[in-house]
C-alpha cells in the first residue's frame, strides 16, 4: 500500500551530491538515455542490477554509467572504484525508472521522482508568505533556492510519458523566476505531463505575472489555490495573514485573465465548515471561472497539531454543511470532490463526490479499515493520522452499505 | 432628534435596491444588489442595514459582506468581484448579433388569427426574398464578430420558399470552411411542406425544426384554422416525420396562448407530454401583426395571463417530480438570471437591449431589421424601425438613427420605473415592444404589460425559491441546467 519515499542504503564511491535515474539492464540496451525526458549523459544513469547479474556478467562494470544500484542485502565487493549502492532498507522503494537524489555522508537515498506514480512533486521551497493554522509543512525561512535548479535537472530525468505531475512548497511563486522557468521547461521537455501547481495565490496580485503566464501558455497546467471564507476576516484568520484574502481574489482574477484554468480548494476544519455553504455560494458566484472546487479533510500534522483546539471537528459534525455545499455547486453545475474523507464519515449520498486523493507514499488504512470491504475506493488516511483525530463514525462498511456505493457511484 | 447617519460603524453601503414582497414571511423584503446578488431580509434588518446599526460578525453581517451589500473600507475592496459579477452578467456584450433570421417568404397558407406577422396569399409574388437580397444578408451575418451563430428561416411558412432556404443554407456551409463558426439551422414551420428532399437535406447539415403546437386538436384547430381544418394531424405528422428521419430532439415545439388557451393549462401541458417534448413556451401573445388587429377577440389582461402562468407552472412542477422531464422555457431563462452570475442572454431578458445587438431579421423586402418584433411593426404600417438596406455594411447598420434611438432607450438600469426595481439586474429592456404598445420606446411602466409580465413572474420565481419544498427546488434546479429530477439528488443550499 504505502511506499516511502526514501529509505537507507550503503552508498560506496560516493564524492558529491548527485541526481540519478535509475535504469535496468534492459532499458539501458534497448533505449540508452532516451528513457530520459531531457538532455542527459550516460554519467546521470544509475543500472540497476541484482548481484548474480553482474558477478555472471563482470563486463557490465565496465560500462560509463554513473554507477551501480544492487537492490538487495550484498555483502561482497564489486571490485572496481565505481559508485555503488547496495543493501537497502526497503527494497521496494527504489526501481528501475525513478530519479534518486544522494549526498555524501548520508545514507538515505530520497526518491525524487516515482515512475508510473500520479504523486510526483517539484519541491520548490520550503518558505511561505502565509503561516495556515492548519500547515501541514510548516515554513522555514531559509534561502533554499537551490530546489530551483535541482528540479530543473529533476526534469531532464524524469521519463516523458503521461502523468501528472505536482509543483509545490511553500510557496512556490516565491521564486517567481525560478518558477516561470520550472513552467517553460516542463512544457518543453515534459509536453505530455499536466502540471497542478499548489499556491496560495496571493502574489498573483502583481499582474505581471499575466503576460508571464501567457507567454509560457502551458496546455496542461492548472492551479490549486484555496479560499478558506466569504470575507476577508475570517480567511485571513485561517492564513494568519492580513490581507491575504484581498490578495488571493485579486491573484485569482489575474490568472482567469491570464486563461489559466484555477481550482480551487479548501481544507475542512472548525474554522471553515459553519459557513461551507456560504462559500460555495461565494466561489460560484465571484469566480465564474473556476473548472473545479475540491474540498478537503484536513492532515493531522505540522501546525495543526498544534491548533488542535482550534480545528478539529469530527467530520460526523459537518455532514450537513458540506451536502449543502456539495449540491449547491453540483446543481449549478460546478465540477466539485470531497478529498481526504474516508467513506465511512461521508453520507451516502455525498459518495459519488469523494475521491481518493491522498498521495500514495503517504496513505494508509487504520486497523479499522481491515474488515471493511471498500478499502478500493475510499480514501483512506493520512499516514500521520492518530487517535485524537479520528472521527467516532470511523467503522468497516458491509457489503450491503458498499453495494449501495456502487449504485451512487454511478 | 433621531440621529440618520453615523461615521462610526466600520462598514459602508453598497448600491442595492429592495423589493417588499408582501408575503407571509418574516423575511419578506427582497434586497438586490447591482450586480445581481439577492437575500431576503426582515424589515428590521433592513432598518438596521440602512442605519448602519449592524453588529459586525453575526451570520448576516457576513452575508451582507459576501454579497456585496455593503463593505469594510480598509480592510477589503469589494470591486473587483463585482466587475467580475458585472462582466459575467452582462458578458453577452462582447460578441455581435448571434442569431440571424431570414424571412424568406412572407408567403402562408394558414389563416391565424393571433399571426404576429401577417401574411401573403400562397400563389402571391414579391413577398419572397430575392437571390441578391439573400447572398448580402449571408454576407451581413459573418460581419458579425460572434462565434456562434443561428440561422434562422422565419415566415410566412419558409418551406414554400425552400430553394432559397437551400441555397443561403449552402453558401453558409461553404463560407464557413474558411470562417469556422459555430453555426446551427433552424426553420420555423407548421411543417406541412415537408417532403424527403427536404428532410435529407436538413439531416445533412443538421437543421432544427421548430413548430407552433397550441396544445390540443380542438385548441390548435381553433387557434390555427386552415381551409381542411386538420391543422392538429398534420402538425402530429410533421413532427412524427421529423423525428422518425433526424432524430427525436429535432424538432420542438412554441406555444402560442390566445384567451382560449387561458383555460387550459393543463390540457396543454398534457398535450407536450404526449408528444414526448421536453420542454414548453407558454409565452402571452405578442402585440404585434394581426393578433394587434384581432385583439378584441383573442387578446387578454396580463393578469388573467399570470394566474394561468402559475396554475399551469404548479402542474409542471407536479408533473416534474413524478419524473417527467418537461421544463418552462422562459422560467428557466429567469432561472438562470436569478440563480447564477451569468445571463441566459434571451434577447427580451438582455439590458442593454437584445434587438439589434443580438439578433437581425433579413426581410424578404431587403431591408435589415433589429428584431422579429420590430419587421412585424412594419406589417403593421410601421416603417420607421428598419435598420436599412441588407445591401449596407453591418457597421453603417449597427450606427443607424434607429438603433441608437432603441439603444438609448434600452439600458433597463437607466429607465424610469426600472432604475429602481429590485429586478432589475434580472430583467431586460425591450423598446421595441414599447414602442408598438405605447408608441414610445421608453415607455411608461405603470402601462407595461412587459413590465407586468415580468414583475409577475420574477414575483413568483422568487417566491417559489424562498417558500417552496426542496422536491421543488429539485426540479426548478433540473431546468437550470437542463439535468434530469433524479440528477439532482438534493437541493443544497439555497442561496
Amino acid at each position: 500500500m504505502m511506499l516511502r519515499k526514501d529509505t537507507h542504503v550503503e552508498i560506496q564511491h560516493l564524492t558529491e551530491p548527485r541526481l540519478l535515474k535509475v535504469i535496468s539492464l534492459e532499458e539501458l540496451i534497448e533505449q540508452g538515455t532516451a528513457v530520459c525526458a531531457g538532455d542527459v549523459g550516460f554519467d546521470d544513469l544509475l543500472l540497476w542490477s541484482p548481484a548474480v547479474e553482474l558477478q555472471r556478467n563482470p563486463q557490465l562494470l565496465s560500462l560509463p554509467v554513473a554507477g551501480f544500484l544492487i537492490p538487495e542485502q550484498w555483502d561482497g565487493h564489486a571490485g572496481v572504484d565505481r559508485l555503488l549502492i547496495h543493501s537497502p532498507k526497503d527494497p521496494d522503494v527504489v526501481r528501475p525508472g525513478d530519479v534518486i537524489a544522494l549526498t555524501p555522508g548520508n545514507s538515505l537515498v530520497r526518491v525524487l521522482y516515482r515512475r508510473g506514480s500520479d504523486s510526483n512533486l517539484l519541491f520548490m521551497t520550503d518558505r511561505c508568505n502565509s503561516l495556515c493554522l492548519m500547515c501541514s509543512q510548516p515554513p522555514k525561512d531559509i534561502d533554499d533556492r537551490w530546489h530551483i535548479e535541482e528540479n530543473l535537472r529533476l526534469i531532464d530525468l524524469m521519463d516523458p510519458g503521461e502523468e501528472n505531475l505536482g509543483i509545490s512548497g511553500g510557496e512556490p511563486t516565491l521564486y517567481r523566476d525560478g518558477l516561470l522557468e520550472i513552467l517553460a521547461k516542463c512544457k518543453a521537455v515534459l509536453a505530455l505531463k499536466s502540471i497542478h501547481v499548489l499556491s496560495n495565490g496571493r502574489l498573483f496580485k502583481d499582474p505581471d505575472w499575466i503576460e508571464s503566464l501567457t507567454s509560457i501558455d502551458h496546455p496542461q497546467l492548472s492551479w490549486g489555490i484555496p479560499l478558506y471564507a466569504d470575507n476577508a476576516s475570517d480567511h485571513d484568520h485561517v492564513v494568519q495573514a492580513p490581507g491575504a484574502f484581498s490578495e488571493t481574489l485579486q491573484g485569482l482574477y489575474n490568472l482567469a485573465r491570464a486563461n489559466q484554468i484555477v481550482e480551487i480548494r479548501v481544507v475542512l476544519s472548525q474554522l471553515t465548515t459553519p459557513r461551507l455553504p456560504e462559500l460555495a455560494h461565494y466561489i460560484f458566484r465571484n469566480l465564474p471561472f473556476v473548472r473545479h472546487v475540491a474540498l478537503m479533510g484536513i492532515e493531522s500534522t505540522g501546525l495543526a497539531r498544534k491548533h488542535y483546539e482550534a480545528l478539529w471537528i469530527d467530520p460526523m459534525d459537518y455532514q450537513d454543511s458540506l451536502t449543502q455545499a456539495v449540491y449547491f455547486l453540483h446543481n449549478r453545475g460546478l465540477p466539485v470532490s470531497l478529498y481526504n474523507l474516508p467513506l465511512c464519515l461521508v453520507p451516502e449520498h455525498l459518495w459519488r463526490f469523494t475521491r481518493q486523493s491522498i498521495s500514495d507514499w503517504k496513505n494508509l488504512f487504520i486497523d479499522a479499515c481491515q474488515q471493511c470491504v471498500a478499502n478500493k475506493q475510499c480514501s483512506g488516511f493520512f499516514k500521520s493520522h492518530s487517535a485524537r483525530w479520528q472521527s467516532r463514525g470511523v467503522q468497516p462498511l458491509s457489503t450491503e452499505a458498499f453495494s449501495a456505493y456502487a449504485r451512487s457511484a454511478q | 432628534m433621531t440621529l440618520i447617519a453615523s461615521d462610526t460603524s466600520s462598514y459602508r453601503l453598497l448600491p442595492f435596491r429592495f423589493m417588499r414582497m408582501q408575503a407571509e414571511s418574516d423575511r419578506d423584503v427582497l434586497i438586490t444588489s447591482e450586480t445581481g446578488e439577492y437575500l431576503w431580509v426582515s424589515d428590521p434588518q433592513l432598518q438596521d442595514l440602512g442605519f448602519k446599526r449592524l453588529q459586525s460578525g453575526s451570520a448576516f453581517y457576513r452575508d451582507l459582506l459576501a454579497r456585496h451589500f455593503i463593505y469594510e473600507p480598509g480592510r477589503h475592496d469589494p470591486l473587483p468581484q463585482m466587475a467580475a459579477q458585472y462582466r459575467s452578467r452582462k458578458d453577452f456584450l462582447f460578441q455581435g448579433p448571434a442569431l440571424h433570421l431570414f424571412v424568406v417568404t412572407l408567403r402562408c397558407n394558414h389563416t391565424c388569427q393571433y399571426c404576429q406577422v401577417s401574411r401573403a396569399p400562397l400563389g402571391g409574388s414579391g413577398h419572397d426574398l430575392s437571390e441578391a437580397d439573400a447572398r448580402a444578408a449571408v454576407e451581413r451575418m459573418f460581419e458579425s464578430n460572434s462565434r456562434v451563430l443561428t440561422v434562422e428561416f422565419q415566415g410566412g411558412e419558409p418551406l414554400l420558399a425552400f430553394e432559397r432556404v437551400r441555397q443561403i443554407v449552402e453558401w453558409v456551409v461553404e463560407r464557413n470552411v474558411l470562417e469556422q463558426r459555430d453555426i446551427q439551422f433552424v426553420i420555423t414551420t407548421t411543417l406541412y411542406h415537408l417532403t424527403d428532399d427536404i428532410l435529407d437535406f436538413a439531416k445533412l447539415h443538421r437543421i432544427q425544426f421548430s413548430t407552433s403546437l397550441d396544445g390540443p386538436a380542438s385548441l390548435h384547430n381553433a387557434n390555427r384554422p386552415t381551409p381542411t381544418r386538420n391543422s392538429f394531424e398534420r402538425t402530429l405528422e410533421g413532427i412524427r416525420r421529423v423525428r422518425e428521419h433526424l432524430g427525436h430532439d429535432a424538432v420542438s415545439a412554441l406555444t402560442t396562448l390566445t384567451a382560449r388557451s387561458l383555460e387550459q393549462p393543463r390540457a396543454i401541458i398534457d398535450e407536450y407530454v404526449k408528444q414526448g417534448f421536453s420542454s414548453i413556451s407558454l409565452r402571452p401573445l405578442s402585440p404585434y401583426g394581426f393578433a394587434s388587429r384581432s385583439a378584441q377577440r383573442l387578446d387578454y389582461p396580463i393578469e388573467r395571463y399570470l394566474a394561468f402562468y402559475k396554475e399551469a407552472l404548479a402542474y409542471l412542477l407536479e408533473l416534474n417530480q413524478q419524473g417527467v422531464y418537461l421544463s418552462e422555457s422562459y422560467a428557466s431563462l429567469l432561472l438562470k438570471n436569478i440563480l447564477t452570475p451569468f445571463s441566459s442572454g434571451y434577447l427580451d431578458l438582455r439590458s442593454p437591449t437584445g434587438a439589434g445587438t443580438a439578433a437581425l431579421v433579413y426581410n424578404y423586402d431587403g431591408y435589415v431589421y433589429p428584431s422579429d418584433e420590430a419587421r412585424m411593426l412594419l406589417e403593421m404600417g410601421e416603417e420607421g424601425l428598419r435598420l436599412g438596406s441588407v445591401h449596407q455594411p453591418l457597421s453603417e447598420l449597427l450606427r443607424s438613427p434607429v438603433m441608437e434611438a432603441l439603444l438609448s432607450s434600452g439600458v433597463a438600469e437607466t429607465l424610469p420605473g426600472c432604475s429602481d426595481c429590485a429586478f432589475v439586474a434580472f430583467c431586460g429592456a425591450d423598446p421595441v415592444e414599447h414602442f408598438a404598445r405605447q408608441g414610445d420606446p421608453v415607455g411608461h411602466r405603470s402601462f407595461s404589460s412587459f413590465c407586468k409580465k415580468n414583475m409577475g413572474l420574477l414575483k413568483h420565481l422568487f417566491g417559489l425559491l424562498r417558500d417552496t419544498d426542496d422536491d421543488v427546488q429539485r426540479v426548478l434546479l433540473s431546468w437550470l441546467n437542463r439535468r434530469s429530477y433524479a440528477d439532482v439528488g438534493l437541493a443544497g443550499y439555497r442561496g
